[in-house]
């Protein structure tokens, strides 16, 4: 059914005016850092990364380690949530939410997207983070999968400060090999303002993103 | 060019969109802008929807690159001028990597292949049930329709593309789908199509289509979009989206297929950083969409979540004919951000639908005659004064302007120009055969046109062959006098004209 591989690429090649594959791989046009950068790494990054993804609309709560469990324990509270998902491996955080009476589902035990509808709210870190825009980064590995992140309202992530990075060109300064099945930048909760530009959060994915940034500092 | 013969013959019309989109042809636009251009409703929503993400493009642009902004453009514009240029390399590059991370790379010539591979996976895999997310490629090639053919329930994801779907509409702009819609038309969709009660609250309705996706995304086990970007590097595919929708679409269903038009193309990450930091400011004014995704393969073993199969289906449904045209192929470089529609003046009037196809504004202008049959969309080209401000929006430098010009002048070069075209330019030609020949000429021109002006200024309508002009747009009328009796009065005395003359001979 389908033109196979060598007619198609055929076409692409008569196109061009060429007949054989070029034999010398082309040196693709440099990305110019002076013009495409926008955020360098001796920046304020946390500061930087906060301010940004607050004006994505997500909530930025500062912590440390040591009163990390509490302060997820209280956004969860604040929030009325009863039930999460939670792809975090930390202890202390699932006493703290047992002691809370908050029924948390250990992402290792249910890993399935029936889990991530049900709950009320799911639970991740991050792979990496964004000061340029205040994205975060998270990528499809077996201890976290994409729909969690997803399908909950309530999206709430546990960021490093060492995490944050500057620019989208140090993201990807290096190609990952082998990449991850799935790498996102979530850039704020879910929105739409399809009927009559009139915004609104919580389309398909989490109406509120809540960022615990964890900085010691 | 194939897509317009295999579309309409073989898809079943089914939906009023599809005549809206695949109109028969040749087509002419002026009956639809005629009732655009009328309809106050429709020109006050495009007009908020449009100039709000112009203005907003324009300060989101400047604050984040300042003055290297036209900089960053060319940058931009090199990229894929350069990926274009060896499209061939990037390609098949593009093809080993992907089928390294475990994607099934299928290749279409035409919309109609596209859809039959489509078909044809879905079938082998035993799917019943479709979700998709918005891909302005499966609009080309009628996708929908064709699984829906083949008794695939397909649903679109999209919220814009999901209420035109259910109101049997079509889209009339490529980032923005259903800015000719209002609040009252969804609610009354709603009640008839999904048999909801519902008040016209946006809020509500959203969260409506919001509870019926769910259902739909645990049903369905295929999943369909186009790309963004593919990245030759890694074979990465890129879908950006505010709505989370594109994730959710390709995450749920156990069978990703996704539909790409070969121009998507960039050569490493490093180059779709450069492109995600103009799409999203181009389009809405966002420093980036909400959701990115990078899709390199199906789901690896260990994984939770994510399809079993990912397969890609490269398009070009005439694109390499615009590949082999180097005058044209700059117009390749699009990655759909809609800027331009949002800019011309002329979109803005008209509206989507009056384009009478999947791509509209100044870049459908270009591309519809290229991708369907240029002389099947003659007016297209002609639809634009070119001013100039796509040009000024387009991230990547895509000289729209010129672009159009070359395509008028290829229709004239290949049609015939009519006779009374002919008697124009030769009656034209004849007035400029001498001074008094032209200030006649003038003369004769300016007392007629403000005969038949009306009190507001402008000449409504006149005889032809000016008839064909003030049928669809007015004409200001002309000064009292000409610039030349103007200048001959206020400055053109004798002695200063001598003076003006000397001074130049002295500065010499
Ligand atoms: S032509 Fe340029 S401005 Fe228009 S949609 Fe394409 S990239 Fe955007």
């Amino acid at each position: 059914m389908s033109s196979n591989k060598a007619q198609f690429l055929d076409s692409i090649r008569q196109a061009l005016g060429r007949t054989q594959p070029t034999s010398t791989a082309p040196v693709p046009t440099p990305v110019d850092e002076s013009i495409a950068r926008l955020a360098r790494p001796e920046d304020d990054l946390p500061a930087l990364f906060a301010e940004r993804a607050a004006k994505l609309g997500m909530e930025v709560k500062h912590t440390t380690h040591d009163r990390l469990a509490k302060a997820l324990v209280d956004e969860l509270e604040q929030s009325g949530v009863r039930s999460v998902v939670s792809a975090l491996d930390n202890p202390a955080m699932a006493g703290a939410l047992c002691n809370a009476g908050i029924e948390a589902l250990d992402w290792r035990v249910d890993r399935s997207m029936a889990a991530c509808y049900a709950a009320d709210a799911g639970l991740t870190g991050a792979a990496a983070a964004l000061a340029e825009t205040g994205s975060l980064v998270l990528q499809s590995t077996p201890a976290v999968g994409r729909g969690l992140p997803l399908a909950p309202p309530l999206h709430v992530v546990v960021v490093e400060a060492g995490q944050i990075l500057a620019d989208m060109l140090d993201l990807w300064s290096q190609p990952v090999q082998p990449p991850p099945a799935w790498q996102g930048l979530i850039s704020g909760p879910s929105k739409t303002s399809d009927i009559e530009g009139v915004l609104i959060q919580g389309v398909h994915g989490p109406e509120r993103v809540v960022i615990l940034l964890v900085d010691d500092a | 060019m194939a897509e317009a013969d295999t579309h309409p013959s073989s898809a079943p019309l089914t939906h009023e969109g599809h005549a809206i989109l695949f109109p028969p042809l040749p087509y002419d636009m002026h009956e639809r802008a005629d009732a655009a251009v009328k309809d106050t409703a429709l020109l006050s929503a495009i007009e908020s929807a449009t100039m709000g993400k112009y203005e907003g493009r324009k300060q989101m642009c400047a604050r984040a690159f300042g003055d290297d902004y036209p900089a960053m453009r060319k940058l931009a514009g090199d990229i894929k001028q350069h990926t274009l240029d060896h499209l061939d390399f990037y390609l098949e590059q593009f093809i080993e990597r992907a089928e390294a991370t475990g994607a099934q790379v299928h290749f279409a010539a035409d919309g109609a292949q596209a859809n039959a591979i489509c078909l044809e996976i879905a079938k082998r895999e035993n799917c019943r049930s479709c979700v998709k997310s918005k891909s302005m490629v499966t609009e080309e090639t009628g996708l929908v329709t064709a699984l829906e053919g083949a008794g695939i329930e397909t649903v679109e994801s999209d919220l814009g593309e999901f209420i035109i779907q259910i109101d049997h509409d079509a889209p009339s702009h490529i980032v923005t789908p259903m800015i000719h819609k209002t609040r009252r038309e969804v609610a009354a969709a709603y009640r008839r199509e999904l048999g909801v009660d519902c008040t016209e609250d946006p809020e509500e309705l959203t969260k409506i289509a919001r509870k019926h996706l769910r259902d739909i995304y645990r049903k369905a086990d295929l999943g369909v979009s186009g790309a963004n970007f593919l990245v030759a590097e890694d074979g990465a595919l890129v879908l950006c989206t505010n709505e989370g929708n594109a994730t959710f679409s390709v995450t749920a269903p156990r069978v990703h297929v996704a539909f790409v038009g070969i121009e998507k193309l960039v050569p490493t990450r490093r180059h779709l950083a450069v492109m995600l930091k103009l799409l999203a400011r181009s389009s809405t004014a966002q420093p980036i969409t909400v959701y990115t995704d990078i899709l390199t393969g199906p789901k690896r073993v260990g994984d939770a979540h994510g399809p079993e199969q990912m397969h890609i289906v490269l398009v070009d449904n005439g694109r390499s004919a615009i590949l082999a045209d180097p005058a044209l192929r700059p117009s390749l470089r699009c990655i759909r951000c809609g800027a331009c529609l949002n800019a011309c003046p002329v979109y803005r009037k008209v509206g989507g639908h009056s384009y009478g196809a999947v791509y509209s504004g100044p870049i459908g202008a270009v591309i519809t005659p290229l991708l369907r049959d240029p002389a099947g969309y003659k007016d297209l080209p002609n639809a634009s004064s070119l001013c100039g401000a796509c040009y000024q929006a387009c991230p990547v430098h895509i000289d729209l302007p010129t672009l159009l010009i070359e395509l008028r002048k290829r229709l004239v070069e290949q049609g015939k120009p009519k006779r009374i075209e002919r008697l124009m330019y030769r009656a034209y030609a004849a007035s400029l055969k001498s001074p008094w020949r032209y200030k006649l000429s003038q003369w004769l021109g300016r007392k007629w046109l403000r005969m038949t002006a009306d009190r507001d200024g402008f000449v409504h309508r006149t005889l032809p062959p000016g008839r064909a002009w003030t049928d669809h747009r007015d004409l200001p009328a002309p000064a009292k006098q000409s610039f030349h009796q103007w200048w001959r009065k206020e400055k053109g005395t004798k002695a200063q004209r001598h003076e003006g003359k000397s001074e130049i001979r002295n500065q010499k």
